[in-house]
């Protein structure tokens, strides 16, 4: 390739970044350094809040992470024909946009008098799809023999489980775990819908939650916000690039 | 106890919360929008479909929807492949290209939303939504086809190369046809992320009655929801149900018949 070519294409890529990172140093230029005095020193609401949604954004993403390993291994070794109808309907379910699965979700939660609780907003989550559906298409890839090899040697689960399987599967439960984090962290319907108490709602919300006077405040709370995901993301970005990778149909 | 079974059991956990939350409540939704009311369990036929199709509100909901998904879809699947493109090589700038482009799928919305209402303060038509779809989902798009380009083997680069075949060309007569399921995916992913721009919207407008122009669908579900109108909502949820899946057979079904 010629000169011309590579460096027009590195300038393309420049721009490219630019363009995507430009929102983001956006909100920078809004905020003042006094915004988040008053936020962060002056008012006494955010630290709740903001420990409350970590708080359910971990659940979510280590409980999503757990269920989706055992329920992917289980679907790998335990089913035989069926997988695939199961596969299908996780794909179904996973691509389902939130709205048509929220009736369902609330329905299910009225039922068992989870409304207006904690659980409400993490247990539904919790039993991601999505989750289950990557995991599986990860564990496709591993080697059989590793597993084989094991059998012979033991038959019972928890070796086999954390022992052979768990360190093949590492980049994606981290990809998984990031992923389901963030969206625990940035649920939006759920908590409209499936908590009426004010204490409930987690920053996500913000809007809501905000005093009318003090909307001022979205953009520095909202960089607060943005702080423990680009943490994150910062750490495992290449195990996310790696699991997310294997999604598909 | 048998090593399959052993595995079953570990299965149990997640199949159990996958029936309880989403299975089982969508048939009790089915049944919803083929019954009068919620506590009267009596066939309806086809009359709350009837009533949702012919609200005013419903149409123009659809009409956003498909103007959103005919407008975004197109440049969403063109953008990500153009993007996996541009950060195939494995230099410096392609990794944090790649990186960046990303990110945006894990910053929360509320943030995300106030940058854009500082950027499109006062645009009156749905662009920002538009571009804020784009921004924020098109990483998705990359990594699945970043990973599908980078699986292709390198032999046939080489040999298109000496074969005298440019980059352009091998991209359009190698890459892309290799890659057809993946970009497939990313079109059903392109389709599904439009229905959850909901969230930005929502986040960006601050209502549930936002303009006209960016009423879309899932307002109208929202609204529905709020009005404790479970019938209508049950099968216009049902309607979309039945159009998504019909597609993503539509769009998977390829790979299986090979």
């Amino acid at each position: 390739m010629n000169k011309t070519v590579k460096i027009m294409l590195a300038v393309l890529r420049i721009c490219c970044t630019g363009v995507i990172l430009f929102p983001v140093l956006c909100m920078f230029g809004k905020v003042r350094l006094s915004d988040f005095y008053e936020l962060l020193i002056a008012g006494f609401w955010f630290y709740p809040r903001f420990w409350y949604s970590f708080f359910l954004a971990a659940v979510i993403g280590l409980g999503a992470s757990v269920l989706a390993f055992l329920g992917a291994a289980g679907i790998k070794w335990g089913m035989g024909k069926s997988r695939r109808l199961i596969l299908f309907l996780l794909l179904l379910m996973m691509l389902m946009p939130l709205q048509v699965t929220l009736l369902p979700n609330y329905v299910g939660l009225r039922d068992m008098g989870l409304l207006d609780t904690p659980a409400a907003l993490i247990l539904p989550m919790v039993c991601s799809p999505f989750a289950i559906y990557l995991m599986y298409q990860y564990m496709e890839t591993l080697p059989k023999e590793g597993i084989e090899a094991a059998r012979l040697e033991t038959s019972s689960l928890f070796p086999i489980l954390g022992q052979v399987i768990f360190p093949g599967m590492r980049a994606c439960v981290a990809a998984v775990f990031v992923f389901m984090f963030a969206e625990g962290f940035n649920m939006v319907e759920q908590p409209l819908y499936f908590v009426k108490k004010d204490m409930l709602k987690p920053l996500s919300v913000l809007t809501e939650i905000l005093p009318g006077e003090e909307s001022y405040l979205i953009y520095a709370a909202g960089i607060v916000c943005m702080l423990p995901l680009l943490l994150l993301y910062g750490f495992y970005e290449e195990e996310i690039m790696e699991g997310l990778g294997y999604l598909k149909a | 106890m048998k090593f399959s079974s052993k595995m079953k059991l570990c299965l149990l956990p997640a199949a159990l919360g996958i029936c309880l939350f989403y299975l089982l409540p969508f048939l009790r939704v089915f049944l919803y929008s083929v019954m009068q009311g919620q506590y009267r369990w009596k066939f309806a036929g086809f009359k709350h479909y009837m009533k949702t199709l012919s609200n005013p509100y419903f149409q123009m909901a659809c009409c956003n929807t498909l103007l959103l998904i005919v407008c975004c879809v197109p440049l969403f699947v063109l953008g990500a492949v153009l993007l996996s493109f541009l950060c195939m090589r494995g230099n410096r700038l392609c990794r944090v290209l790649r990186k960046s482009a990303l990110l945006p799928l894990f910053l929360p919305s509320v943030s995300v939303a106030g940058a854009f209402a500082a950027i499109f303060a006062a645009v009156d038509s749905p662009l920002p939504v538009y571009c804020l779809f784009l921004w924020k989902y098109m990483g998705m798009g990359i990594v699945i086809l970043s990973a599908a380009f980078a699986g292709v083997d390198p032999a046939l680069y080489e040999a298109a190369r000496l074969d005298g075949a440019g980059s352009f060309t091998i991209c359009r007569k190698i890459t892309v046809p290799l890659c057809i399921q993946p970009i497939k995916f990313t079109v059903v992913l392109a389709v599904v992320y439009s229905f959850r721009t909901f969230r930005e919207s929502f986040l960006y407008y601050g209502t549930n009655y936002p303009p006209d122009h960016s009423y879309t669908l899932q307002y109208y579900m929202n609204n529905q929801f709020l009005k404790l109108d479970y019938q209508t909502m049950a099968a216009a949820s049902v309607m979309i149900t039945v159009l998504l899946s019909a597609l993503i057979v539509l769009l998977t079904r390829g790979r299986r018949a090979k």
